[in-house]
Formats: C-alpha cells, sequence, structure tokens
C-alpha cells in the first residue's frame, strides 16, 4: 500500500464515523431545535469533513460540504431555524455524501451534473427557509478565517480630511476594521500637520497616517475597509507584495533618502525640493564658517574614499533561485566525484575510458558551477543609472538648466564590487557634464541648439570589457583654456597639440581646473584625478572625446569582473603566466626566420602579412635573464583592442577559468600584472594586464614600475 | 453591553426586517417611522443619557425625509452621530446630497443581510474591540 492509499484509507475510516456522528446529531437536533450542543456537534463534524475531503483532494465534494457549513453557521447565528424538513433535507445529504465519498473510494470521477443538481436543491431549499423573503439567499461559500492564500502586502495612505468626524466617521476605527483583515506591520502616523493647543480646534482631524497591512485580503477587501470614506478623502492602496519582504521594502534601499521619505515618511515632493533648495553642502557650510578651508576637505574627502576602498561592503543580497541552482551544481559535482571513486575502487577492470568520461562531465558541471558563481556577484547599472537621472535633475534645478536624459543599456551587468568602485567617479563625471557641460537655455538658443540639452547614459559590453558612457551635447571641453591652464601650471605637454591621452593627463591632473567657480565642493571633493585613480585601480581606463560647441563624451573602459577570467596557462623562465584569453588573436611555434631585429633590441615578427612588435616576458618583468641568447620557443599574439603586439614565451600550457585575486592590497599596483591566482597544482601564477603591457610596449613606460 | 441602533424607516414591514436582523446580530435597536419621529426620540433619549452610537435611516419618508433629518442631526446636538443611509434611492445626485448632509455612508436595497451587518460592524465600536 502506497502513502495516498494509506491516506485515503484513514480517510475513509474518519468520514464513515463522521457521518454516523452526524447522523445522531441530526437526530437529536430535531427533538431539541435552534443553537446548542447538538448543533455544535454536528458543526464540527461537517466541518472536520470538509478538510478531510479538501485533503485528499476530493476538491468538488470539499466545496460542497462547505456550503452545508455555511448553511449550519447560520442556524447558529439564528439566521436560519431548524425545521422538520430542513432536518430530513440534512440527513438526505448525509446519505449523499456517503456516496459520493463511495464513488471516490471506487476511483470513480463525481458526476458534476449529479452535485449541480443537488446544489440547485440546496440553494433552493435555502431560499425558502431564508430569514426574510425580501432577501436573497446567498449560499457562496464564505472565505474561510484562515486561506491558503499567500500574503499579500499593502501600502495604504490615509489623508483624511479635516472634518471627518463631522461624517460620524473614525479613523481609530477604520485602522481597527483595517487589522481584522490581517497585520499592520507599520503604522505611521503624520502628526507634522498638528497645530499648537491654542489653534487646535478639537473636533478636527490633523493626523494623517501611512500603513502596511500584511494581509491574505484581496484589494478589493481592503478598499471595502474604505468603502464610504474613499471619495471624498485621500485613500491610496497599493499593493507592494513583490518589493516588500519581511519587514524590509526592498525598493528603499535603492532610493536617495529624499524619495524614501516622500514614499514612507509621508512628506510632498513639495516639501523637498523647498528643502533641496534651502540645502547647502557641509563643506560648503564649513567653509564659510571658516571652520575648515577647501584643501583640508578634500585631503578628508579621499581619505574616506581610501576607506572605502579598504572596507567594501561584505554582504550581497541573493536571488535564491540562483542559489538553489548552485547547491545543485554542487550535488552534481559530489555525485560525479563519488561515481569517479566508485570506478577507482573496482578491482576487477579499472576502466581508463569511463574515468576519463566522468571526469570530462565533472569539468563540464564545474566551469557551469564557476560560471553561476561569478553571476551571483553581477548586478545591472539600472540602479546607478537612475540615481544619476535624480542628480542630473536636482543639478540641473539648481542652476537653472533644461536637460533631458537618456539611458540605455541599464540592463548591462557588472560585478557588485566594480559597481560600487565606479558609482563615485561616475557622479563626479555626471555633475561635471551638468555644471560644466551643458550651458543655460538662453545660452543654448543663442548657439541655435535646443534650450533642453541632452545627457546620455550608456553601457555595453564588448570583448570581455564593459564600456560606460556618458555624453553631452553641451559647449564642449574649452580647449584654449585647458592649453592656457597647462601653461600656467607648468606642465611640459602645453606646447604639443593634444591628443586624447594627453587631454586625459592634463584635466586629471590633481589641482586642474578650468573652472573658476567653487562647484567641486558641490560634487563629493572628487576631482577627475581621483576619478582617473579610482578607474584605474580597478583595471579601467578613461577615454575622452570632446568638440568645442559640440559636447563631450566621456568613456569609462572597465573589466567586467575580477573574478573569473578566461586565461591561457603559459611558462617562461619556470614562471606560470596567464595570458587573458580576450586579448589573445594567436599563438604560434617561434620561427626565427619569421624575426626582424632593429637596433639593440627592438624586434617585430611577421604574423598573418602583418610585421607586429614582439618582446619576451622575461625582459617586460625583469625576472632573471636567461644564460645564453635564449629567445623563447613560442609567441602569443595579442590585440588589446588598439594595439597589436607579440609576447614570446617558453611554454604554452593549457587554457584555463582562474580566479583572479588582486595583488594591490599587499602591493601597489604593478604596471601589466592584473593579478595572481593559484594553479590547480597549487603553484602561483601571475595575471597578464594586457593594457598594461601595451602601455609598456608603445609608451616606452618603465615595466613593472608603479601605475 | 450591547451598542444601540435606531432604524429610521416608514414601512413597518421593512422596519421590523431590517430591527429582526440587528436584535439577531446582537445589537439593541430603536425604531423611528420617519425623521420628525427620529429627532423627537433622539432628543428624548439625549435627555436620558442615552444616545445611540449609529442611525440607520430611509430617505423618502413622509413628514420629513432622510436628508432633512440628516441636515437637523448634525447641526444639533448630535454632530458626530454615525449615520447610514439605507434606501432604494441610487441616484447619484440625492447620494451627493446626503453625503454634503453628513451621512457616513450610504447603502442601496435590497442588501444582503451578511452585508448589512459587516457595513455595521465597521462603522460601530464593540466592547470587545475596544
Amino acid at each position: 500500500m502506497n502513502e495516498r492509499e494509506e491516506t485515503l484509507q484513514i480517510f475513509f475510516v474518519e468520514t464513515e464515523d463522521l457521518l454516523k456522528k452526524s447522523e445522531e446529531s441530526l437526530l437529536r437536533l430535531e427533538a431539541t431545535p435552534g443553537p446548542g450542543p447538538d448543533l455544535e456537534e454536528l458543526f464540527r463534524a461537517i466541518h472536520t469533513l470538509k478538510s478531510g475531503c479538501a485533503m485528499v483532494g476530493f476538491n468538488a465534494l470539499s466545496k460542497y460540504v462547505h456550503i452545508i457549513e455555511n448553511l449550519l453557521d447560520r442556524i447558529r447565528n439564528n439566521q436560519l431555524s431548524v425545521t422538520k424538513p430542513l432536518i430530513s433535507f440534512l440527513l438526505e445529504d448525509v446519505d449523499f455524501i456517503r456516496a459520493m465519498v463511495d464513488r471516490c473510494a471506487a476511483g470513480e470521477d463525481i458526476d458534476p451534473d449529479t452535485l449541480n443538481a443537488r446544489k440547485a436543491q440546496l440553494n433552493r431549499f435555502l431560499g425558502i427557509e431564508g430569514v426574510s423573503g425580501k432577501e436573497e439567499a446567498t449560499l457562496e461559500p464564505v472565505p474561510d478565517s484562515v486561506r491558503n492564500d499567500s500574503w499579500h502586502y499593502y501600502h495604504i495612505d490615509l489623508k483624511f480630511k479635516k472634518d471627518l468626524f463631522n461624517f460620524g466617521h473614525d479613523p481609530l476605527l477604520l485602522l481597527l476594521n483595517l487589522t481584522e483583515l490581517g497585520e499592520c506591520v507599520e503604522v505611521v502616523a503624520d502628526t507634522s500637520e498638528l497645530p499648537g493647543y491654542k489653534e487646535m480646534d478639537f473636533y478636527e482631524l490633523y493626523i494623517s497616517w501611512r500603513v502596511i497591512l500584511k494581509t491574505t485580503a484581496s484589494v478589493q477587501e481592503v478598499e471595502d475597509v474604505f468603502m464610504f470614506v474613499m471619495d471624498e478623502n485621500k485613500i491610496v492602496i497599493e499593493e507592494i507584495t513583490d518589493r516588500y519582504r519581511e519587514g524590509v521594502d526592498l525598493q528603499l534601499g535603492e532610493m536617495p533618502l529624499g524619495e524614501a521619505l516622500i514614499e514612507r515618511g509621508g512628506i510632498t515632493r513639495e516639501d523637498l525640493e523647498s528643502a533641496l533648495d534651502k540645502q547647502k553642502k557641509l563643506g560648503e557650510i564649513l567653509v564659510d564658517e571658516g571652520k575648515i578651508d577647501k584643501e583640508a576637505i578634500q585631503k578628508v574627502v579621499s581619505q574616506q574614499q581610501e576607506s572605502r576602498f579598504a572596507y567594501r561592503k561584505t554582504s550581497l543580497r541573493v536571488d535564491v533561485e540562483k542559489i538553489d541552482h548552485l547547491v545543485n551544481l554542487a550535488e552534481e559535482i559530489g555525485i560525479g566525484l563519488s561515481r569517479t571513486q566508485s570506478l577507482l575502487a573496482r578491482e576487477d577492470s579499472l576502466s581508463r575510458d569511463e574515468i576519463e568520461q566522468e571526469i570530462e562531465t565533472l569539468l563540464n558541471v564545474n566551469r557551469e558551477f564557476q560560471e553561476r558563481v561569478a553571476s551571483v556577484r553581477m548586478f545591472s547599472l539600472k540602479g546607478t543609472f537612475r540615481r544619476f537621472q535624480r542628480i542630473v535633475r536636482d543639478a540641473a534645478y539648481d542652476q537653472k538648466k533644461e536637460i533631458k536624459v537618456i539611458l540605455s543599456g541599464i540592463d548591462t551587468e557588472l560585478d557588485k564590487e566594480v559597481i560600487e568602485y565606479i558609482a563615485d567617479p561616475l557622479k563626479h563625471l555626471v555633475r561635471n557634464c551638468v555644471d560644466h557641460g551643458i550651458e543655460l537655455p538662453e545660452e543654448r538658443v543663442a548657439a541655435g541648439k535646443p534650450a533642453e540639452g541632452i545627457i546620455e547614459f550608456k553601457a555595453y559590453q564588448k570583448g570581455g570589457k564593459i564600456f560606460i558612457q556618458i555624453s553631452d551635447d553641451g559647449r564642449g571641453l574649452d580647449m584654449e583654456k585647458i592649453r592656457h591652464r597647462a601653461l600656467e601650471m607648468g606642465l611640459d605637454k602645453a606646447g604639443e597639440k593634444l591628443d586624447n591621452d594627453a587631454l586625459m593627463e592634463i584635466i586629471c591632473c590633481p589641482g586642474f581646473s578650468t573652472s573658476s567657480s567653487v562647484t567641486e565642493l558641490s560634487g563629493r571633493g572628487v576631482g577627475m584625478d581621483a576619478v582617473k585613480t579610482q578607474i584605474e585601480r580597478i583595471g579601467g581606463s578613461i577615454q575622452i572625446e570632446t568638440k568645442k560647441g559640440k559636447g563631450s563624451v566621456f568613456t569609462l573602459i572597465i573589466p567586467l569582473t575580477f573574478t573569473l577570467t578566461e586565461a591561457l596557462h603559459v611558462r617562461d623562465q619556470d614562471i606560470s603566466y596567464l595570458v587573458p584569453l580576450w586579448g589573445i588573436m594567436g599563438v604560434e611555434r617561434f620561427d626565427e626566420g619569421r624575426m626582424r631585429t632593429f637596433g639593440s633590441d627592438e624586434k617585430v615578427y611577421r604574423f598573418r602579412e602583418d610585421y607586429i612588435p614582439l618582446m619576451s616576458l622575461y625582459r617586460i618583468y625583469g625576472t632573471i635573464a636567461p644564460e645564453n641568447d635564449h629567445t623563447g620557443t613560442a609567441a602569443v599574439f595579442l590585440n588589446t583592442g588598439r594595439q597589436k603586439f607579440g609576447i614570446l614565451i617558453d611554454e604554452v600550457l593549457a587554457s584555463h577559468q582562474v580566479v583572479v585575486k588582486s595583488i594591490e592590497s599587499n602591493y601597489q599596483g604593478i604596471r601589466g600584472v592584473g593579478g595572481a591566482t593559484i594553479m590547480g597544482d597549487g603553484s602561483a601564477a601571475i595575471v597578464l594586464d594586457l593594457l598594461g603591457l601595451e602601455e609598456i610596449f608603445f609608451k616606452r613606460l618603465l615595466p613593472g614600475g608603479e601605475v | 453591553m450591547e451598542k444601540l441602533i435606531m432604524v429610521v424607516d416608514d414601512s413597518p414591514t421593512f422596519l421590523s426586517s431590517v430591527s429582526f436582523c440587528l436584535r439577531n446580530a446582537g445589537y439593541k435597536v430603536t425604531e423611528a417611522k420617519d425623521g420628525k419621529d427620529a429627532l423627537e426620540k433622539l432628543s428624548n433619549m439625549k435627555k436620558e443619557g442615552q444616545i445611540p452610537s449609529l442611525v440607520v435611516t430611509d430617505i423618502n419618508m413622509p413628514r420629513m425625509d432622510g436628508i432633512a433629518f440628516i441636515k437637523k442631526v448634525k447641526k444639533g446636538n448630535f454632530r458626530f452621530l454615525p449615520i447610514l443611509v439605507l434606501t432604494t434611492e441610487s441616484e447619484k445626485s440625492m447620494i451627493e446630497k446626503g453625503k454634503a448632509a453628513g451621512a457616513s455612508g450610504w447603502l442601496v436595497k435590497p442588501f444582503r443581510p451578511e452585508k448589512f451587518l459587516w457595513v455595521i460592524k465597521k462603522l460601530v465600536w464593540t466592547d470587545e474591540r475596544t
């Protein structure tokens, strides 16, 4: 007998027992009609029967019994009197239910027509026996006191008119009625409208409420509580089940404080805007009061950033689904391992093929596992971009500028840590666009542009890197002014024609600013130099394009993640290196005939109809010089998207997915080194930073020097 | 203690069925046959210090109709008394009038007893809920 059959067996025995009890109670009830112990016993029996039917899956029958239960409930409430016909009817019902249960026991389905016919009889019966002929008899099953429905959360805003009491309504009674639907998990009374004692009219209502209700009720049921006050008063009911969990509104964390206060603290948008108008930044206040100078603030702000960099947030909110998937994969790995073990333990015939096959499967599962683990850390840029939208809005309002924000690629995902690192630099760039990029509406119209400026945020992924662009259609960087300032500051590049790199170098120079105003303080005190440092810290770079009168484009190029990289394991001079796969064009056996040497050690190599510069890794990293003129046996050709170059190595091993650990917490950033990782055999390997290597090749920067 | 509810209606049949329904649900009921009668009864009750927790009134009645009755109640000594209108009248302009006069709610006949009692419960404090 299986479990289902066992449950059914118990159910049939219990049902027969309950039906017998019902019959006895009915007969006693006939002798002493009306509410009392007999009715209670009958009610309990029928109620138990209903639950039983539902439990074994006889839902149609359960619903039918439910109607009888309601009928009995009416007798209990003196809404229906016990008569002889009623008793006979209910006795008939007992036989009917018994017959239906027998059918179910025999594995037959209940004929819906039979059931409906009986239901109609029940209804008709009640129509006659109802409390009053005028009222329609209702036998719709009323909701059970506890339903199996899931919890709903509602955000309810109650802003009543001051004269609510005059209409005989009591807000406390309304709140009380609300608690009868469920639990008010949060109640906030807004007393800000409350006047002083002398001005107060005690017959008026000054308080408004905000309630989070946890209930199984529908929106309609919640609205019904306010049915008489809905029209005249400001009652807003919003279902927030999707974003409310265990007392935490998930959306709240994503909002700036002002927005959250509007949502939950009961202030209006006008309140917020007038407060923002009055608000001065802490730095400005302190400088105005002469308590501190601007440089000192800058210093502390950058120290703060150092500190934030060091103590990043260590917790992560992850979808349960993602975790479940990981658990499954972990189990699969466990199963694979034990299968392999048992294969090895088999003494008779050790099949190499079978073991290899198992290992192959394991490797696949493991790869997926690693990908999934990495994806746990991935978050979309949505929240960040949305915040910028707000920053632009506020800053534009402050400066009386008209700016439209366009967002694209907001679903692009980035490592959570990376998002945290780039948030402040991005914010600075955004403020720059508003403060310095977009002109005042008058200026724009005079220049033949629409009065409304445009700032566009765009994110996309290309070749293992994430590109985040912030562009504006403003006045562009003033090259003359920049050149002028550069000369003033004695920056040696000032005389030359400015290309992107030189431009970057100048505007990212600590202390460089073309603006005479002190808007720097209005940001977080992060100068362009800090922006550049921060971005480079996570292996990223910044590009600037600008055209006078047309606008500027700032592009941040940042690594997708620091966690997982697909890389080629190579060895040179017994040192393991990992070359990120995204930059590899090809790998070839070294052929000395295709190499040309210029000067003392400039080498080019012919690769696919192209001569590209070549260098030995040991020269780049200054590791031990090999005995005699060692040149390596293989060459790896790389393309960073901007430049092509090759490196010479001794040995090419396998391609791996590696977890890159930053080594910067112990050492300062080293140009050309992206990080380190531990290989499967326990040895350490250096992960190459291709963009850094490119700088070494083409800018003749000091190999291995500090960034 | 049982809560007292005043029912005002000119139809004896209807008056008794509403009263029956309320009494069955455990309320104490006092009846009045029109607005004028109700006003008189209310002021007498006030003298005895026993004001009802709720008034349920019809609209179309002889001598003094529901709207006038509500206005009088609200202007007199019963400013905060909840008044529920229970009527066949479902004209929107009439409902507006009633609400402007100070009615707490408006139910249209015929009604389901469950619904009616549910509404009553929403408007009356009961002892176990205070």
